[in-house]
């Protein structure tokens, strides 16, 4: 596996498609903390949505990397198409660690923050930036790695779900019904909800079931998204 | 041992049926040739025996073996010098870094690429590409080795070079592959397989002793054997050569021989 991820790496540093998703994401926290004396759980709400939508682009780009002979070769070689995917995955998260370094850092290192950073600030951060990069990967994959890939409009629908999941807090206050359709949609509320306001991290009943809702959200498009895969590859 | 089993297995893609009702078994062991005209159906039936394709309907078994690939296209867009590329590949499968060079020089020098190992793969002719590609899977020394098209592209020199390769190949070891080239149905295959509109129309085992022909000449120079479609050569000191040639090619590379200066010493049926 680490041969595949190492192939895939190389793959896509050399293709350079990492260099727009990459880009857009660094002006976004360069513009984020031109001023100083910013609000701490805020900005990482921001850093952590950028994280989002940077996420599903890059996920896009790398399950798009390899033509079809290429990647028969590769399964050949991984033995499962299962395999594949968790290859692709673990490289996807791989890229994702400088992001993350640089979106949680940045700000400390340039004092940016008008408070003071605690263990509690430090894990939601790390928490809020990984969830939403999982949610990324998983709207990433859906429409690069299943057979609503092959859809004409697959990364229009990426961005229609990124934007609905985005906006389900209004959408909801708007006409309570679509209360019942939303769940589908990626959690992001779950999480940058609990970010607002001051910077302290209350752990309370409503911070724990959102997280177990996440959580499970998570595990359960992890459990959809590997038969839609080996569906999509059979 | 039964590797694949399929019973009235059949495969649909966007709506076509590419295979109907096929029911076959290979066994280990035995080289198998698809052949069949142009969008007959014999990449899709090398897919569903390799386990890249999924039966839309009836049964499939297959046995959990070590299955290498060569796609009839090798990719275009790889990103990675030749050597680098196949020591990738060599090491999803092998752990050892100085055995999987080894053999890649080997392989390097009996497909003659070696001058193009530091070459970037996208920069490379067709016929390069296609040696990588057999040469990926030879890496993975395969139980079962699957070749779709696997001449094309390919000089003569390369094709007499996988040949001998497959020949050499264990006993046990499964080949299947795809062809039009004749001289890969003649000379490696036990059993064939004839697909049209996605069925198998013919199945047939055949019986190489009556085949093969055996050619001993004494040449002039080694560089006279270049370009003749034998199965396998080999020589024999200096001044001769071993010939191993299908029979109905037979006549047609004894005239090649004597045009070229050569004497032909023996000429015996093989196998």
């Amino acid at each position: 596996m680490s041969a595949f991820v190492c192939y895939q790496l190389i793959s896509f540093v050399r293709s350079l498609k990492f260099i727009p998703p990459v880009i857009i994401f660094l002006v976004w926290v360069f513009i984020l903390y031109a001023y100083k004396g910013v609000p701490i759980l805020s900005s990482y709400a921001v850093t952590s949505i950028a994280m989002y939508l940077i996420m599903t682009w890059i996920t896009m780009s790398i399950f798009t990397l390899d033509e079809e002979s290429e990647k028969h070769i590769l399964i050949s070689h991984l033995r499962r198409k299962a395999n594949y995917l968790f290859g692709k995955w673990i490289t996807i998260l791989i890229v994702m660690i400088p992001l993350l370094l640089f979106a949680i850092f940045f700000p400390i290192i340039t004092g940016s923050f008008k408070g003071f950073m605690s263990i509690k600030l430090y894990a939601f951060a790390i928490y809020s930036h990984l969830v939403l990069v999982m949610f990324g990967i998983l709207v990433g994959t859906l429409f690069s790695a299943t057979k609503l890939a092959t859809k004409k409009y697959a990364w229009l629908s990426a961005v229609f779900i990124i934007v609905v999941s985005l906006a389900s807090k209004s959408i909801i206050d708007s006409a309570m019904f679509f209360k019942w359709i939303l769940w589908i949609f990626p959690p992001v509320f779950k999480v940058i909800g609990n970010m607002e306001g001051e910077d302290q991290v209350l752990i309370n009943k409503t911070l724990i079931l959102d997280s177990t809702f996440v959580i499970v959200y998570l595990i359960v498009g992890v459990a959809m998204l590997v038969p839609l895969f080996i569906k999509k590859e059979s | 041992m039964k590797i694949f089993v399929a019973n009235q297995a059949c495969k649909k893609i966007d709506g076509i049926m590419i295979l109907k009702e096929v029911s076959i078994t290979i066994s280990q062991g035995e080289k198998v040739a698809i052949t069949g005209s142009n969008g007959s159906g014999k990449s899709s039936l090398l897919k569903l025996i390799g386990g890249i394709f999924e039966e839309t309907a009836g049964q499939v078994k297959r046995s959990q073996i070590n299955i290498g690939y060569v796609p009839e296209h090798f990719p275009e867009n790889i990103r990675f010098k030749l050597q680098d590329y196949l020591m990738i590949m060599g090491k999803m499968t092998c752990k050892s870094e100085e055995g999987i060079l080894k053999r890649i020089e080997n392989y390097a020098e009996l497909f003659a690429i070696t001058d193009f190992l530091s070459t970037p793969l996208n920069h490379c002719s067709k016929g390069t590409k296609q040696k990588a590609g057999i040469i990926q899977a030879l890496l993975k020394k395969p139980d079962l080795l699957l070749l779709d098209e696997p001449l094309t592209g390919l000089d003569d020199k390369a094709k007499i070079a996988l040949l001998n390769q497959l020949i050499s190949l264990q006993k046990e070891k499964t080949v299947i592959f795809t062809a039009h080239d004749p001289l890969l149905v003649e000379g490696l295959a036990d059993r064939v397989l004839t697909v049209e509109g996605g069925r198998i129309v013919h199945d047939s085992t055949k019986n190489k002793k009556e085949k093969l022909r055996f050619i001993r000449a004494k040449i002039p120079a080694r560089e006279v054997i270049t370009g003749i479609p034998c199965i396998r050569h080999e020589f024999v000191g200096e001044g001769s050569v071993e010939i191993i040639v299908s029979t109905k090619e037979s006549d047609k590379i004894l005239v090649m021989l004597l045009e070229r200066g050569c004497s032909i010493l023996e000429l015996t049926e093989r196998r």
